[in-house]
């Protein structure tokens, strides 16, 4: 059995005494679609940020492609191959959508400042062929026409796209989406994830957290339920349904 | 006339750079930088000192604008890692220290009794206002180079960095963009330009002290990148030549109309209400932020004709 | 929006130099007075740009220069010296200006200096202080009316000498001011062979609201004479203070710059100068009649008595116009020979006045003044002794 790609040992992270996760342990191998489920305020998100960076564990470590990541910056977490799309999209919103998606481009060389100043000639190729990849990704989430727009004017099924887009464009090798369907209209969050399959099969893991459970269980392989703060269920989508704790976890909040 | 007015465009020239600087900070990339002066402070101080031992002129303008650099450098360690108003305090606090320091080490720098400087490009016999063109040569090439440093830093991938990290630095950041190298960088680079225009400063005026650096400068830059419009360096050149003009347009008012106000208050006043304006009906300045402009999205977006820009839903 | 704010811009632009084109009517003798009379110095600057008034009223009255009425062009520079360069400009460039009174500190006198130089204006300091001024290649072109504090230190350093203090403390502005007249004090005792000790130096801020931090470094140190360099305000805070502190048992010596009635607004600050100071020095005139004429018709005029630096611009006024007199034409030049030549033993309100080959006032005749208390309880500056030096 091959090494985890990512791997959560015993991590825990608190706020002033409340414990948001709690030695929580899972593994994502390479490859596919795995999920995380749970009622709100479960520490999903939380989860989310500390393997990203922005938290430090409490407790625990996070290791990823074999290499501890829990003390990186979220850029080297980047760097690594791990990208993130948030719940609320965190958009540029004065620049335009194109621009969005250019950001998350990985290694550009027009990005380092003394290129910018006098070796303009050595990134303007690589600018164009990011550009046409960036117009691939919003052709596939239907946002190219709004190419030129300003990102502050889009509405809010379109932001969440462009967060979703901006996440395929950096090329991660783990991508972790949070609530992407989230505000979208079934039919075309349905065609989203079928897109996100077949990104998945040029070899982009994807770790999703998601409410709607008829979705996730159409495309996730494998599905990890957290409940305030711990992780109480796992397994392949069909079985973690009929688990006790799954039903716990939603129900028995109310 | 002709020589107040060649005087006027020497000023528009220096500030227009330090005015530059600081769009550069806080138009494209959202650092607040209340310090300005200090910059602007250590660039004539270099200068000067460099001036008094006979380090020839171009010398002095750039070590000047490299040591503002390297303070530049050294305040943005801490400050850069502060909240917005936090840092704009530090910084704040730090361009009085610097100057309070100067003002009381009489050895170095003169201290309270200000130092002397050589002009740059001095001419032997030459009139008055020959002197001026050749300073108005001078620093309009300094600002040439500022511009164009400018403009090519915000019109390229690293432009966008910049803006990214206004708009959010916590998403560029888990967007791969390690912000406090690129803080520091551009805090460095503003630095620099704005040392180098303290140092044409002090060249054209031949004598600084330290009651030429107090924070009023520092506000009056800041109204002149507002006033034209941050994220645009036409902007801020536009808000140092408005500025500058009304500063000296509200003097010579007070000998030819008849004002319901001190004279002297009058300037104050008219900063005030121009602000007031701008802030309320074009809080985006007097031009727009500029648009990123690299040759290969004017390639795609006007070339192949490949979108039409249809506003958003 | 944005059309018509620049039109806005647009039409104000075309306003100003349209209506401000062209000299003024040529029937008058321009001075011009760039003072502070806003900023830092505000109040000061105020009270010299009406002594300057006075002046030039009086010679107006008396029938003006060279047939013409004196107009006097003001000017000023909010206590910036950046700003006193512009004003001087604009007065040079704009208004025709060839002779003209200023800068009010030195900072501003130093910036303005090489660009009046440079244009052949004369240029009249009354409150510009610091030696640098007296070795720049344009020192010949900067007129001052007030003496140099080397003068004064001397005054200061025989009170010193005289009376056998070897533990000093100075209390002094920091400025130009305060920090030279410390410095002329210092220089003056070494060169006389002093065997004291300065055993404090404070420079102080001048706006602050209270001294009891450097009053009780003061105490602590433990001199015999404290030298105390302050203008009116922060004088009397300082004053007050130290009665309160106790520190009237110890020597202190005053300056011009605390001087003058205004000290005695404050009753505690009267009785200790009353008690305390030995000895302060002043710039004055043998009769002091001058200034007495002065002071009263400035005191008609504005309804209070002159403060620091008055008589000295005064002085600047009335010397100008005698030598645009003596020159016969209105020429930075020609004005600045007459000037040197009529500034040799005049009678002016601060004093007589005698200007060396490069326009500072080397004369001097100083006074020793005390405060007294008489018999109605009304304090009084009293003369005690003049020196020459």
């Amino acid at each position: 059995m091959e090494e985890a790609l990512l791997r959560i040992r015993e991590v825990s992270k608190h706020f002033g005494g409340v414990y948001a996760v709690n030695e929580v342990n899972l593994d994502i191998r390479e490859g596919g679609i795995w999920g995380l489920v749970g009622p709100n305020g479960s520490g999903k998100t939380t989860l989310f940020n500390t393997i990203l960076g922005l938290y430090k564990p409490d407790h625990g470590a996070i290791y990823f492609n074999g290499k501890c990541i829990s003390n990186l910056a979220p850029h080297d977490i980047y760097g690594e191959g791990v990208v993130n799309a948030f719940q609320l999209p965190r958009l540029f919103n004065r620049m335009n959508v194109l621009d969005n998606m250019l950001v998350a481009a990985r290694g550009h060389q027009g990005d380092k400042c003394l290129h910018s100043l006098f070796w303009r000639k050595s990134w303007q190729k690589q600018e164009e062929g990011l550009i046409e990849e960036a117009l691939d990704i919003l052709r596939l989430v239907d946002l190219e026409k709004w190419a030129f727009s300003l990102a502050g004017e889009l509405s809010g099924g379109q932001r969440k796209l462009l967060e979703v887009g901006r996440g395929l464009m950096a090329k991660p090798r783990l991508l972790l989406l949070d609530e992407p369907a989230a505000g979208i209209n079934p039919v075309l969050g349905k065609s989203m994830f079928q897109k996100l399959k077949d990104f998945s099969c040029n070899g982009i893991t994807f770790f999703i957290v998601e409410h709607r459970l008829e979705i996730l269980f159409e495309f996730a392989n494998w599905v990890y339920v957290m409940d305030r703060g711990r992780m109480v269920a796992q397994g392949e989508p069909h079985d973690v349904v009929d688990a006790p704790a799954f039903y716990e976890a939603y129900l028995g909040e109310g | 006339m002709l020589l107040y007015g060649l005087d006027f465009l020497v000023f528009v020239g220096i500030f227009g750079i330090v005015a530059l600087s600081l769009n550069l900070e806080f138009g494209f990339a959202g650092l607040a930088n209340f310090g300005k002066v200090a910059f602007f402070l250590v660039g004539a101080y270099t200068y000067a000192v460099l001036s008094q031992i006979g380090v020839p002129f171009y010398l002095c303008l750039i070590t000047a604008a490299v040591i503002a650099a390297a303070f530049g450098f050294v305040i943005s360690l801490p400050a850069l890692r502060l909240r917005a108003d936090y840092l704009a305090i530090s910084v704040l606090a730090f361009g009085e220290i610097l100057r309070l320091l100067i003002k009381a080490e009489h050895g170095i720098a003169g201290g309270v009794w200000g130092i002397t400087v050589s002009p740059a490009i001095s001419l032997a016999g030459v009139s008055y206002r020959v002197d001026l063109l050749v300073n108005i040569g001078l620093v309009y090439f300094c600002l040439l180079i500022c511009f164009i440093v400018a403009q090519l830093l915000a019109n390229s991938p690293y432009g966008r960095v910049m803006r990214a990290i206004r708009e959010d630095e916590v998403a560029a950041e888990a967007l791969g963009k390690d912000r406090a190298k690129y803080k520091a960088q551009i805090f460095m680079i503003g630095s620099a330009m704005a040392g180098l225009a303290g140092g044409l400063y002090a060249q054209y005026l031949q004598f600084i002290d330290p009651y030429m650096f107090m924070p009023m400068i520092t506000f009056t830059v800041w109204m002149m990148v507002i006033l034209g419009g941050p994220a645009n360096n036409w902007g801020a050149l536009l808000g140092a030549g408005l500025v500058e003009f009304f500063d000296r347009g509200a003097n010579l008012a007070k000998d030819y109309l008849v004002l319901p106000v001190d004279p002297s208050n009058l300037q104050y006043i008219l900063f005030g209400a121009l602000i007031i304006l701008v802030l309320f009906y074009r809080p985006q300045g007097l031009l727009k932020e500029s648009p990123i402009k690299t040759k290969a999205l004017e390639l795609v977006r006007y070339g192949r004709g490949v979108v039409n820009n249809k506003p958003g839903k | 929006m944005v059309k018509k704010l620049l039109m806005v811009i647009a039409v104000l632009a075309l306003l100003i130099p349209a209506v401000g084109c062209g000299p003024g009517p040529a029937e008058t003798i321009k001075i011009g007075c760039v003072l502070s009379t806003t900023g830092l110095l505000g109040p000061m600057g105020e009270d010299m740009m009406d002594s300057a008034r006075l002046a030039v009223e009086e010679v107006n009255a008396a029938g003006g220069v060279l047939g013409k009425q004196i107009e006097l062009v003001e000017e000023d520079d909010a206590t910036e010296a950046a700003k006193c360069l512009d004003r001087v400009k604009k007065l040079v460039e704009i208004d025709g200006v060839k002779i003209l009174v200023g800068g009010m500190t030195s900072g501003a006198t130093m910036a303005s200096g090489p660009y009046v130089s440079g244009q052949e204006v004369l240029m009249v300091s009354p409150s510009a202080t610091s030696p640098e001024i007296s070795v720049q290649e344009w020192t010949s072109w900067v007129f001052r009316t007030t003496p140099s504090d080397a003068f004064q230190g001397r005054v200061l350093a025989q009170v010193v000498l005289d009376g056998g203090f070897t533990r000093l403390a100075t209390m002094v502005q920091d400025n130009p001011y305060g920090v030279g007249l410390e410095g002329a004090l210092v220089e003056a005792l070494e060169e006389a062979g002093w065997q004291g000790e300065h055993i404090l130096s404070i420079h102080f801020d001048q706006t602050k609201m209270d001294y009891r931090t450097e009053l009780g470094q003061i105490k602590d140190s433990n001199p015999d004479v404290i030298l105390a360099v302050t203008y009116c305000d922060d004088g009397i805070i300082v004053f007050k203070q130290a009665l309160e502190m106790g520190l009237d048992e110890i020597a202190w010596l005053g300056c011009d710059g605390n001087y003058g009635p205004g000290m005695f607004e404050e009753p505690s600050c009267a009785e200790f100068m009353e008690t305390a100071i030995i000895a302060g020095t002043r710039a004055a005139g043998p009769s002091g009649t001058v200034y007495d004429e002065f002071a009263a018709a400035y005191e008609a005029a504005f309804g209070e008595v002159p403060s620091v630096y008055c008589d000295t611009t005064y002085d600047a006024i009335k010397l100008i116009a005698q030598a645009i007199e003596q020159a016969g034409v209105y020429d930075g030049a020609a004005v600045k020979d007459a000037l040197l030549q009529i500034g040799q033993d005049y009678e002016g309100a601060s004093g007589t006045i005698t200007f060396n080959e490069i326009g500072d006032r080397v004369s001097g005749t100083f006074e020793i003044w005390k405060v007294e208390k008489d018999e109605q309880g009304v304090y009084h500056n009293v003369q005690v002794e003049l020196i020459t030096v």
